[in-house]
């Protein structure tokens, strides 16, 4: 029942339109010039902040987005790290919750192989002490960012809480949306996940290869304006 | 100049009216939140964050616009139909378009000085101290992985200080402070059956939904969802819950990403009024159910003409993962037809009871019928199995139900009976389809033939019954419950030395065998065999404390016909212990009296003779005090009561 992954139905959704995204970094290649034309017209096209936020960390770092100490970071690029996931969170969205012993398995799984895991909070009404206790409640794995002016959900195009997002060891963004297909809808769950997206892309980028879906949308908790 | 001015009045006044438009918290979101909303969603509640003050609100105003348009919040599963539900919380279509626009505005605050207060949190038993308070033994360990569990908490009560049973007026649950209790349904357990299925395995409780003997208390859902409001019954209508009866509470636990312990409190309030009005449940819905795998649209229907007049109180549906829709109606005798509930699309985690605004009045002679449908498709993607399998009707949430269950009261209530009768054939000839169908399916299998042959003693048919019980006891000549069955068949068609084999045949591979020890000191009296029936009683007083085997034990070795059967001194005590634990029952003095009267204590019988009296006058036991009336002038006449020889 399994679908695999080059099944017709998910190159269909490869068409879709984040399918040739690519954002870049500061140490992007001598293409660079050619993916940003690319990144910028299509998030110019679907997403103005995103584009606002690609166009601004081009020269700068990502501006708001902390650690729970106050300190800047940039949670796309990880030292030592081949890949780094970045999970949007927030302490009260049940659908996030729900998804922590499961996070928990994929950090434990993929440890040996040195993938970085970030929960990234973007509520803005969360202070550090609640997500701390919320962290420990839940043993959240890996580190924890907040992302203060939702430069990284602009970045990402992150609609929902959990949504993930899947970097390369330059940084590069190559898969981002749902964890699994567990949730249908917001009153509807599967027993058991039948898709296991997040893991499969995981597996792929780790096997030397670009993921050949770079996206599928999450169901979860709408991430709310910052104003 | 004039045109600079008109175009800046233009801009003042559109700005104005935007202004007086513009949705905002304090005006507009916040009365609808504090109505409808703020019951779940306060702290501490099951619901995952509270929209009491603004700022909560703010922090999920797209989701909240997202999640009524959808009608997911809040959460009500049937649609408008021809009556009014009294816990109806569903929006209406202004109030989901305020939500909307107050969320496309960016969540604006207004002014929220003005804003109206929030309701006070409910803390505390809302209807005061309770008359008692129990809760299970242990609480129970949720881990935070993992998929719904249902799991069931035996819940003792400690009985009353007078060891009389008690009516319950109001019950209240208080979840306790974990959010993982999605729904609670208790049942009464007088049999302490729920007891023995705990001790299964090491966890507190039992798994699944299959409560054993408990059941709902005459007529009442004891059910409990987050926001539901506690309310005593109405006048007349407690409950009895009798001594020794433990509570069973059925949780629906969903888990959500860490270890919960999960320690719920029950409160109970009593009367001292016994019921004058008792409601029924009338359950709509097939036990024979089969579905084939990656069928869609698949039908259970049922129905029940009603022989009296009656008013509905409330309905509750069930069905599991699979149920997609849901109708009862009922048709009238004058040809019209009313819905009494239609659910479009079941969701299994929002089961609730829907109680009317109003008793719904039906007529003698409403034919009632309910269709739900159920789709075992891979595209249903609650769908407990993919890829999908045959499933059949059974308790556990892998299985599949379908029941309809209406609260209802006689109009007239002398006529209820008519009503239980009619129900419990339309039930036990459910039950014999249930079970004919595995029986066919499983010739071989003796506890297929039992249950069968069991489902056909309830339902009157004699002949099949005793067919199907031997047939079991072919195939398993060591089966003592056909072997006990066939007994009360033998019973039941007033062959008392047949029945008498069956139950010593029992006995001698089960000699502890309770109900059967029981039915043979009983079938013994009937024989006239009053030495044996003395024994069997006497078996059944060593194993167990039970009131009436120990009082017919005492009233056996004080009246029997037969001299060596009698035993003054045994008599005596047995008596004396019977009416020492149930000094309220008429029937305690009673024996006691024969017994005294047995000794030569005939002053001492007489007043313990008129103390039976009394109290069966109270009672309104007529043919009782006739009796006791006609013992006592044996007594005054210095003469023991002997029963009649059989």
């Amino acid at each position: 029942m399994t679908q695999t992954w080059s099944s017709p139905k998910y190159r269909e959704i490869c068409k879709s339109r984040f399918s040739n995204l690519e954002l870049p970094v500061s140490d992007a290649g001598s293409d660079a010039g050619s993916a940003v034309k690319r990144a910028l017209l299509s998030v110019l096209l679907l997403a103005p902040l995103g584009a606002f936020a690609v166009t601004a960390c081009r020269t700068c770092r990502l501006s708001g987005v902390v650690e729970l100490d106050g300190s800047p970071v940039d949670p796309r690029v990880n030292a030592g790290a081949q890949a780094s996931v970045l999970i949007f969170t927030r302490s009260d969205c049940p659908i996030s919750n729900r998804y922590a012993p499961e996070l928990n398995r994929l950090a434990a799984s993929f440890a040996p192989r040195n993938v970085a895991f970030w929960s990234i909070y973007v509520d803005k009404s969360q202070d550090p002490a609640l997500i701390r206790q919320h962290v420990a409640d839940y043993q959240l794995p890996g580190r924890v960012a907040i992302d203060r002016k939702h430069r990284l959900v602009a970045l990402v195009g992150a609609q929902v809480t959990p949504e993930a997002a899947l970097f390369d060891a330059r940084g590069r963004l190559v898969y981002h949306g749902r964890i699994d297909d567990r949730f249908v809808d917001l009153n509807i769950a599967r027993p058991e996940p039948t898709q296991r997206d997040l893991e499969q892309a995981l597996h792929t980028l780790l096997s030397g290869s670009a993921p050949t879906v770079a996206h599928l949308p999450a169901v979860g908790c709408l991430i709310e304006d910052l104003r | 100049m004039s045109a600079g001015l008109f175009v800046w009045a233009a801009v003042t006044l559109v700005s104005a009216g935007r202004l007086a438009d513009e949705v905002t918290w304090a005006r507009d979101v916040a009365p609808i939140l504090f109505k409808r909303c703020v019951a779940c969603h306060q702290p501490d509640s099951v619901a995952p964050f509270s929209l009491r003050t603004y700022e909560e609100g703010r922090a999920h105003a797209r989701q909240i616009a997202r999640v009524v348009s959808q009608r997911l919040m809040p959460p009500w599963l049937p649609e408008e139909g021809d009556f009014a539900f009294a816990n109806d919380r569903r929006l209406t279509a202004d109030e989901i378009e305020l939500f909307e626009r107050w969320a496309d505005a960016a969540a604006p605050s207004g002014a929220l000085e003005s804003a109206p207060p929030a309701p006070p949190i409910a803390s505390g038993w809302q209807l005061g101290t309770p008359d008692l308070v129990v809760s299970a033994e242990q609480p129970y360990s949720l881990t935070g992985d993992g998929t719904d569990v249902f799991r069931n908490l035996v819940v003792p009560v400690p009985p009353a200080p007078d060891g009389a049973s008690r009516y319950v007026n109001a019950l209240e649950f208080r979840p306790g402070t974990a959010k993982v209790i999605h729904h609670a349904v208790m049942f009464v357990d007088p049999q302490r059956d729920g007891r023995k299925r705990d001790a299964l395995d090491a966890e507190n409780g039992f798994g699944g939904m299959d409560v054993g003997t408990a059941q709902s208390p005459d007529g009442h859902f004891l059910g409990w969802a987050p926001g539901r409001v506690t309310t005593p019954l109405p006048e007349g209508m407690a409950w009895k819950l009798d001594r020794g009866a433990d509570l069973v509470l059925q949780l629906h636990l969903l888990p959500r990403g860490k270890p919960e312990s999960v320690a719920p409190q029950i409160g109970l309030y009593f009367t001292e009024q016994a019921p004058t009005r008792v409601p029924m449940l009338l359950r709509l819905g097939p036990r024979e159910l089969d579905i084939a795998p990656g069928v869609r649209d698949y039908a259970l229907e049922d129905e029940f003409t009603l022989p009296i007049a009656v008013r509905v109180l409330s309905a509750l549906p069930h069905a599991h993962f699979l149920g997609r829709s849901m109708r009862g109606s009922a048709h009238l005798p004058d040809g019209g037809t009313r819905m009494l509930l239609s659910i479009p699309s079941w969701d299994f985690l929002w089961q609730d009871e829907y109680r009317y605004a109003e008793a719904v009045e039906l007529p003698a002679g409403t034919h009632l019928r309910m269709r739900f449908t159920y789709d075992n498709s891979a595209d249903n993607p609650r769908n407990p199995h993919q890829p999908p399998r045959r499933v059949q009707y059974g308790p556990n949430s892998t299985d599949e139900m379908g029941e309809l269950w209406l609260q209802l009261l006689p109009v007239d209530a002398a006529e209820l009976p008519r009503l239980s009768e009619a129900f419990a054939r339309k039930d036990a000839l459910d039950h014999c389809r249930q079970f004919a169908r595995a029986a066919r399916e499983q010739p071989d299998d003796a506890n297929a033939q039992y249950d069968y042959g069991t489902a056909l003693v309830a339902a009157n048919q004699f002949e099949a019954a005793e067919r199907a019980l031997s047939r079991a006891l072919e195939l398993d000549p060591n089966h003592i419950s056909a072997m006990v069955n066939l007994g009360f068949l033998k019973v039941q068609q007033r062959d008392f030395a047949a029945a008498r084999l069956r139950f010593e045949a029992a006995l001698t591979l089960k000699p502890d065998h309770l109900n059967a020890l029981r039915a043979l000191a009983r079938i013994c009296e009937e024989l006239g065999d009053y030495r044996a029936a003395a024994r069997a009683w006497r078996k059944v007083c060593d194993r167990e404390k039970d009131f009436a085997a120990a009082r017919n034990y005492a009233w056996l070795l004080a009246t029997a016909p037969d001299d060596e059967a009698r035993d003054g001194v045994q008599a005596l005590t047995w008596a004396q212990r019977v009416a020492n634990a149930y000094p309220q029952d008429p029937t305690s003095f009673d024996t006691l009296a024969a017994a005294l009267a047995e000794g030569g204590r005939f002053e001492d019988a007489i007043k313990a003779a008129q103390r039976a009296l009394a109290r069966a006058r109270n009672r309104g036991d007529q043919a009782l005090q006739e009796g006791i009336e006609a013992r006592i002038k044996l007594y005054q006449a210095r003469q023991p009561y002997r029963q009649p020889r059989r």
